[in-house]
């Protein structure tokens, strides 16, 4: 699910609360008017929509891609706050090893191609996973069998207590099988077929992708606000890459709903459109120190360095309320099992010094750089430069490394290009002292994730901080596959604690996806499930 | 343009005999050349693409995993060797060039690596676009540079000033910039023009005009130190004399004089309109090339950035072509040296 989404992050937990009450509030309202029948409601007219990126493939594994495959394709399970909900699977159970889940699916639907959807299908949409989504092995997803017509079974590698969450994220929608084996690869990126609620009319490489209404439409998940066809004809998905462009084309009224409101225009957003606002799942933007060599395995630089900085105050100023402040470097707060460590390294120069006094960092050289043998305390940080960190997040990069420099501390900011980011550069642990960086997904295996030592025998590339800890990695192992929620939550609440308390992974500003909508158009509603996709089945114009 | 249309026709009748068929042999002898200077430049760049690609740092299978899964880690030798061999990335560097030489060869632009599209569709779908912008840009910046010149250049020392400080200020517009406050004045606050244009014509408007401004003003400045020159000269002077009016002597004499550079420069900005257009594309949500070409030279797809590549330098080639028989048409004294 990716760090692949340069999405410029904004907002607070209390906007996204404003905004969801905002939502159910709309809703609520529209649906009384209608029933009233007072004859407000517009239907069967076009949604345009600005979004940000276009990625090459309808779906795969980028956030931007779940965006879209989120219009074409119905997934098995949904995410309804914290509870797993029916959608395209009516049931389901988990054996007694957790390796084995079965679902018993509708018998009702039926793709848009003709093709009817039967365990079959999610067998080979399972095969389909394995190849076209690069992280599909965090699941611990192996093979599918189907057990009768409407009855398939999907195996796990080990137990896995998340899947549901996972499988309900938007990457793992259901496509038509038929389509899968008899078109081109071309074909099933530009023009997939799924029983969702919008079907691909044209993709407008450079431009945009129009979707029309899947007339037959019944499937939606438990959760939606309606079961059957979209209320409008047409989506105008737009791509946009500028956010100014995209804003303008709000106010113009051109665009009924655009992605990624520029800070800037954050206050006025809230003031004059309905904002939608989610913390993704995962992981935030967070630090992550080097503790396998220099300067930054001991403990004591580490935290020095956190209470050189002003992270909140930072935050709330370069972002302008739209994103915010994180201190959990482990967890995402939109995550079940979060726990608020924001109080850990308030700003204390004061004690900064001394933690870097006691550590033996006490000659300061001509420019002011704390010296150790003879050697400056200079701290790396490569960073994704616009495709991990927005030109925000990197202007709060900057303000990190002045206030750091206050204390004696040369934080060394290295901006990477695309091509370097990707091609996985500057990133040994002779090469940097800290990393930074998010990782969108659904659920608290992000530990296991980002803090394994190997993964499948081979160095684990995102374990960023090198951390190699075999009585905390077992802990962590533990924690994901313990069923007992109390005990869950008890685990992974000590192993958010550990890493704060470390100071090897601490956190900086949530991830987040937002969205403004037009005052005309109501019922859009974003997933509250890791990446908060949007949903435009419901929506509906008002006079 | 309008010069080029009013012209007289190419090439002057042949004198006859003997000289006749000398210049048929000097003319075949010199489109030879041109021939094999366009192909040498065609190879010069399909090369130089290939080489820049292969040793920009940044390792192509990792860029390829990571970019599929939207990740962006170091990936380990199994991970990578099976990428590795369906691309031929751990072939010599002799053979990779010569694979990638001999399919270029055959005409075949091959597949994007990301993608899997072929390169051709890739190029195609974002053709017209481009052309449109480029060209339309292009014909814009000379009317703006034509009228601009006329008006303020050969004349009084304030208007000169005038003339030339607008050139200089015009030429030195980014176009980030230009386009963003069009944009926001144009189209969000009077709304004369859509924000979100695509390829409309009305959306096409804007980003010609961001394009042509600074465009007009690298033209401009070529154009003026040509025309000033050129108003001094003594023909000037007997055309006033034998009665012509100002703006005739200026229309039909100093300016076919003035076009020369311009038409040079005129070359280049073509190419550069057609791949680098690239804010201007994302400033207005327009397809073009321009953005395709970025993204690809980022993930280091070599197929699409080398179509591209060669494609616009083709283009260029055959623009070049044109540039010399329009200077023919604007300089009646080149027709001899054909």
């Amino acid at each position: 699910m990716t760090t692949h989404a340069p999405s410029r992050s904004r907002t607070l937990l209390i906007v996204l609360s404003a905004a969801l009450a905002l939502v159910l509030s709309a809703c609520s309202s529209g649906g009384g008017s209608s029933s009233a029948g007072d004859g407000k409601r517009i239907v069967d007219q076009t949604i345009t929509y600005a979004h940000a990126q276009e990625p090459p493939c309808l779906w795969g594994g980028w956030v931007q891609q779940a965006y879209l495959s989120r219009q074409v394709f119905d997934s098995l399970v949904s995410y309804d706050d914290g509870k797993i909900v029916p959608w395209l699977a009516t049931s389901w159970k988990t054996s007694e090893d957790g390796r084995t889940i079965t679902f018993t699916l509708r018998d009702d639907v039926t793709f848009t191609d003709g093709t009817p959807f039967n365990a079959d299908a999610v067998v080979a949409n399972n095969a389909n996973w394995a190849k076209g989504i690069g992280w599909n092995s965090f699941t611990y997803l192996t093979d599918a069998k189907a057990v009768d017509d409407h009855t398939v079974e999907l195996h796990l590698s080990q137990r896995n207590p998340e899947i549901f969450q996972e499988l309900s994220n938007g990457h793992y929608g259901i496509q038509s099988p038929t389509a899968l084996t008899t078109r081109s690869v071309e074909d099933n990126c530009h023009k997939p077929v799924g029983s969702g609620p919008w079907i691909v009319k044209q993709w407008k490489v450079g431009d945009g992708i129009d979707f029309v209404r899947n007339d037959d439409y019944n499937s939606a998940p438990a959760n939606a606000k309606h079961n059957g066809p979209a209320y409008q004809k047409e989506l105008d998905w737009k791509f946009v890459p500028d956010a100014n462009t995209r804003w303008s084309a709000l106010t113009t009224g051109q665009a009924d709903v655009i992605y990624d409101v520029p800070s800037v225009q954050w206050a006025t957003a809230q003031k004059n459109y309905e904002v939608l606002n989610f913390v993704s799942g995962g992981r935030p933007q967070a630090f992550s120190f080097n503790v396998q060599q220099g300067p930054t395995t001991d403990k004591r630089v580490r935290q020095a360095f956190l209470y050189a900085t002003d992270r909140k105050k930072i935050i709330e100023t370069v972002f302008k309320g739209s994103v915010p402040f994180e201190g959990n470097g482990t967890l995402a707060s939109s995550q079940p099992d979060y726990l608020n460590v924001d109080s850990a390294y308030p700003y204390d120069v004061e004690k900064a010094n001394q933690l870097l006094d006691e550590a033996g960092w006490t000659v300061k050289n001509k420019d002011g750089i704390r010296t150790k043998d003879g050697k400056p305390l200079t701290i790396r940080l490569p960073f994704g430069n616009g495709a991990i960190v927005t030109s925000d997040g990197s202007a709060a990069l900057q303000a990190v490394q002045d206030q750091v420099k206050s204390v004696g501390i040369d934080l060394k900011l290295i901006p990477l290009t695309q091509t370097q980011t990707f091609a996985g550069e500057k990133s040994a642990p002779d090469e940097k002292e800290l990393s930074f960086g998010y990782w969108v997904w659904g659920a608290p295996n992000i530990l296991d994730i980002n803090f394994a030592a190997k993964q499948g025998g081979a160095p684990n590339g995102n374990n960023t901080t090198f951390f190699d800890d075999p009585e905390v990695e077992q802990k962590i192992k533990a924690a994901q596959v313990e069923t007992d929620p109390a005990k869950r939550t008890a685990a992974y609440d000590e192993l958010q604690q550990y890493f704060s308390d470390e100071a090897i992974a601490v956190g900086f500003y949530g991830m987040t996806y937002n969205a403004a909508i037009s005052p005309k158009l109501k019922g859009v509603w974003q997933d509250q499930n890791s990446n908060g996709l949007l949903n435009f089945n419901d929506a509906y114009f008002v006079s | 343009m309008s010069v080029v249309q009013t012209s007289s026709p190419l090439v002057s009748p042949a004198p006859a005999g003997d000289t006749a068929g000398r210049r048929a042999r000097v003319l075949t002898r010199l489109a030879g050349i041109k021939l094999l200077s366009s192909l040498f430049v065609l190879w010069g760049t399909a090369t130089v693409t290939f080489v820049v690609l292969a040793i920009l740092p940044g390792d192509r299978a990792t860029i390829l995993l990571n970019v599929r899964s939207g990740l962006t880690v170091p990936r380990s030798p199994a991970e990578l060797a099976p990428v590795n061999r369906e691309f031929g990335f751990d072939d010599s560097f002799v053979t990779q060039y010569l694979t990638y030489f001999g399919r270029l060869l055959h005409g075949d632009l091959g597949q994007s690596y990301q993608s899997g599209r072929p390169v051709a569709t890739i190029i195609g779908e974002q053709i017209g676009p481009t052309f449109v912008l480029a060209f339309a840009a292009l014909l814009l910046a000379w009317v703006l540079t034509i009228a601009w010149t006329l008006l303020t250049a050969g004349r009084g020392p304030r208007l000169r000033s005038l003339g030339s400080a607008g050139e200089t200020v015009t030429a030195g517009l980014p176009q980030y910039w230009v386009g963003i406050l069009l944009l926001i004045v144009f189209a969000a606050q009077l709304g004369w023009f859509p924000v979100i244009g695509g390829t409309s014509p009305s959306g096409t408007i804007l980003p010609v005009i961001t394009l042509a401004v600074p465009l007009a003003g690298f033209l401009g400045q070529a154009t003026r130190t040509e025309f000033d020159r050129a108003i001094r000269e003594p023909f000037v002077l007997s055309a006033r004399t034998r009665g012509m009016g100002d703006l005739e002597v200026r229309w039909r004499h100093v300016l076919r004089h003035a076009l020369i550079p311009g038409i040079t420069l005129s070359g280049w900005a073509i190419g550069t309109l057609l791949s680098g257009a690239v804010l201007v594309e994302t400033v207005f949500a327009r397809p073009g090339l321009g953005a395709v070409l970025v993204t690809a030279v980022g993930q280091k797809d070599l197929a699409v950035v080398s179509g591209i590549v060669v494609l616009v330098s083709a283009l260029y080639v055959v623009i070049n072509l044109v540039v010399d028989v329009v200077y023919v048409a604007v300089d009646p004294r080149l027709r001899g040296s054909l």
